[in-house]
């Protein structure tokens, strides 16, 4: 299968460069904008998503595998997944609060320990992760990476 | 820095009369009074303009559920009634601004709102679309909101689309990233005041999820994020 290889600094420029045609190029700029600006993935109608995973060749952004799928329940209820392939992921995931909450994640440090944190924006789009047990900041070079907490 | 003390409905009878809270015997029982006051229990008692200027000085600076009191005086011919009010201003952290709102806002249509503005200002997504009426009537009944020691305007403006609602920083270099669309092959460029007083011509891009970075428009190379002081948009002549 075909790859396509793109860097976060200019990848508007390497997506309009594909073979791809003017629909598809635009929906897959949206999916790359939403997953690097941390917003929701779009969402496409059912027909479009499945067209779409069926069409995009494998995208590393950064050197890193991304994952496209498409969830349904049926033809009204479909979503999209673009996150990347690797199971501890980078930089900072869509959700910080829910109902008024802090969402958890699991976090792995840089000295192989796994703790639970949340993370929440000092100022508009800086983010910092923090423990969940100490409340305490935690420096992004200690973080390896971040993964959801499955729910048994 | 002044004191900080935090009293709820709950606790404030307590707390008034434990002594790590750091106020002087006699004076507790004038604080007492005070609140007492502002709860509409006791009537406003005479003091002088002396006591006044004892009380700004050395009395912290009092929450109640969550609400800054402020102290006010009104001047009669040989005395003065000095009494709090409950400040019009909103101070919140960007950490705790859910639990500090639900804390202080008890309409709930208003509370909701203020966490969508706060929410969406944090997460640098476009704010809430409402109505030009409904706009109005936000902007006479919104707080002057105080977000992480920084004073917050919110403003809308008609356009052609309908009318946008602008939730920003007063001060005129901002704090973290504004809010842009991305558009291909454009480049969105703003001016970046650095340690050094010196104002560069920047855009910024995320190199992972939510990691965003300043980068100058002349040479593409990254700013140090500790250096950066503020952004502001570059007004068209």
């Amino acid at each position: 299968m075909k790859k396509i290889i793109l860097n976060s600094q200019d990848w508007l420029d390497e997506v309009s460069t594909l073979a791809l045609d003017d629909c598809d190029k635009r929906c897959l700029e949206k999916m790359v904008e939403c997953f690097l600006n941390r917003c929701h993935p779009p969402n496409f109608n059912y027909a479009t998503m499945t067209r779409l995973e069926k069409i995009l060749p494998q995208i590393y952004i950064d050197g890193e595998f991304m994952r496209f799928s498409v969830s349904t329940k049926d033809v009204r209820h479909c979503s999209m997944t673009f996150e990347q392939a690797k199971e501890w992921k980078d930089g900072f995931p869509v959700s910080m609060v829910w109902d008024g909450e802090y969402v958890y994640y699991l976090l792995k440090g840089s000295d192989g320990g796994v703790f639970m944190g949340f993370f929440c924006a000092d100022s508009p789009g800086v983010f910092h992760w923090y423990s969940k047990d100490t409340k305490k900041q935690i420096p992004s070079d200690k973080i390896v990476g971040w993964k959801e907490i499955k729910e048994q | 820095m002044k004191k900080i003390l935090r009293f709820t409905d709950e606790n404030y009878k307590d707390l008034i009369f434990d002594e790590s809270i750091g106020i002087n015997t006699e004076d507790r029982e004038t604080l007492k009074h005070l609140i007492l006051c502002y709860k509409g229990k006791r009537k406003h008692k005479i003091f002088s303009f002396k006591f006044l200027s004892w009380i700004e000085k050395n009395f912290p600076r009092i929450f109640f559920n969550g609400r800054e009191l402020i102290l006010r005086h009104k001047t009669r011919p040989a005395y003065i009634e000095i009494f709090y009010v409950e400040s019009k201003q909103l101070n919140l952290s960007s950490h705790s601004y859910s639990e500090e709102l639900d804390l202080t806002i008890n309409n709930f249509e208003l509370n909701r709102l203020l966490k969508k503005i706060i929410s969406a200002y944090l997460n640098r997504n476009e704010m809430p679309s409402y109505k030009l009426d409904t706009l109005r009537k936000i902007s006479k009944i919104i707080p002057i909101i105080i977000l992480d020691d920084s004073e917050m305007i919110f403003s809308f403006k008609k356009g052609a689309g309908g009318a946008k609602m602008i939730f920003e920083q007063k001060k005129m270099w901002k704090d973290g990233f504004p809010v842009h669309p991305q558009e291909p092959n454009k480049k969105h460029v703003f001016e970046v005041r650095v340690s050094s007083g010196t104002i560069k011509k920047c855009y910024f891009l995320p190199g992972l999820p939510g990691v965003l970075m300043w980068y100058q428009e002349e040479n593409n190379k990254q700013l140090d994020p500790k250096r950066i002081i503020g952004w502001r948009e570059i007004k068209s002549n």
